[in-house]
């Protein structure tokens, strides 16, 4: 199955409002039903983006003027060939080309992204109505996180420029974000959003498997935990950012799953989560001499595997298909003193 | 292109990525003490692959390789060996 789209990136002209921009400043009109269709979108968590060959500061008050500018993420408005733009998009927003999409009317332009860049999925303009019923947009749950993605984005552009402009250390800049992480058990209401991130997360996602509702809903039984971790600082609250499924029934700490977004890439937040994690385990369960994780074994979630490499974690077996890795007890020492951890 | 020319320019990407000011070729990437995680990593890698023109090998790769700028720019120098 194709990944689903997480970005979907507008042509302006033709393909987004009536008209040529250059052309006709005052005779640009959205096309009927655009504001419906951005905004079933946007409350499904589909970040949206613009590919066009304008000039910006033309663009940015004409989108304020017809009252969609609000909907865009890091615009591309040059004259640099769209498969540019298009990848720039994808490393700003730091997700896979196979999850990104364009919209436009020209067909050169459709073709030149799908001969330079297949996996990036191409719609004729005239099809913009239809784009919220095909299965790639679909999401199986709306949830709080991706009804506020744009948000949570825009907070970490925020982050990004005020990252620029510092000069003092990293840990420094690390502590003067205000960082706080709230690690606690699954709650009924995480459920969907417990899902969301199973399908979301590649890099960080140590099965690279999909779950469904059935799954998160029958999986704490005896001996099994489900926690979840939540982020905010001073940019913004980030939502429910991880989740790890925990097997303990045979007296060792079993990692069965852990899916991280990697939207809060660059704080360490990901060791933070499983080492507090793996800490609360050990203190109640303190007979236990291992913690085992297995990892499927694909270049895709090479980030999950250094993760447990930091941790302390070392490869204990490797078939074609899995890794299982061990982490002899008791925990290494380690404190992250750049962000507050609670529960 | 020498040893130490490609120690200095790994420094100089881990500090533009990082935006550091003091990197030399005993500073600790990762562990305790490090100033790296594993998202920002993989990005370093990509930017090693593609400014020194080789492919790493995933399965070779293990966290003492990439632990140090040392052994970062000994690890570019094999991977490099190893692609021609």
């Amino acid at each position: 199955m194709d990944p689903m789209i997480k970005c979907l990136v507008w042509d302006l002209d033709d393909t987004l409002w009536q008209g040529t921009l250059i052309e006709d400043e005052a005779g640009i009109k959205l096309l009927p039903g655009i504001i419906n269709v951005l905004d079933i979108l946007d409350r499904r968590g589909i970040v949206q983006s613009i590919a066009s060959r304008n000039n910006w500061e033309q663009v940015r008050s004409k989108l304020e003027e017809l009252g969609v500018g609000q909907y865009f993420l890091y615009p591309q408005c040059h004259f640099d060939s769209k498969v540019s733009s298009m990848e720039r998009i994808a490393k700003e927003l730091n997700i896979g080309l196979d999850t990104l999409a364009l919209i436009d009317n020209d067909p050169f332009e459709r073709f030149e992204i799908n001969y330079y860049v297949p996996q990036i999925r191409t719609y004729d303009a005239r099809q913009y109505r239809d784009l919220p019923e095909f299965p790639e947009f679909q999401v199986d749950h709306v949830t709080e996180e991706s009804e506020n993605r744009r948000q949570y984005m825009q907070a970490r552009s925020r982050r990004e420029e005020a990252r620029k402009e510092h000069k003092g250390s990293r840990e420094q800049f690390l502590k003067e974000c205000g960082m706080k992480l709230q690690i606690r058990l699954a709650q009924e209401r995480d459920y969907p959003r417990i899902v969301e991130l199973s399908h979301r997360t590649n890099q960080m996602n140590s099965l690279l498997e999909r779950i469904d509702m059935a799954f998160v809903d029958s999986y704490c039984k005896r001996g099994r935990y489900l926690y979840v971790a939540k982020l905010e600082d001073r940019f913004g609250s980030h939502g429910l950012i991880g989740t790890c499924f925990v097997n303990t029934d045979d007296g060792e700490i079993n990692l069965d799953l852990f899916c991280i977004s990697c939207r809060i890439e660059g704080r360490g937040i990901a060791s933070a989560f499983l080492y507090t994690v793996l800490e609360r385990l050990e203190q109640q369960l303190p007979m236990s001499e291992t913690v085992r994780c297995r990892l499927v074994r694909k270049q895709r979630n090479l980030p999950a595997r250094l993760l447990l490499e930091m941790l302390g974690f070392k490869k204990f077996a490797a078939d074609d298909i899995i890794f299982t890795y061990i982490l002899q007890l008791p925990l290494p020492h380690k404190i992250f003193n750049w962000l507050e951890i609670g529960d | 292109m020498n040893r130490d020319e490609i120690e200095q320019e790994i420094t100089d990407i881990i500090k533009k990525m990082l935006q550091l000011s003091f990197v030399d070729h005993d500073t600790v990437l990762i562990g305790t003490a490090g100033v790296l995680d594993s998202m920002t990593l993989i990005r370093l890698l990509a930017e090693l692959e593609k400014r020194f023109d080789f492919t790493m090998d995933e399965e070779d790769l293990t966290l003492d390789s990439i632990s140090s700028v040392k052994h970062l720019t000994e690890w570019v120098i094999q991977s490099k060996r190893e692609n021609s």
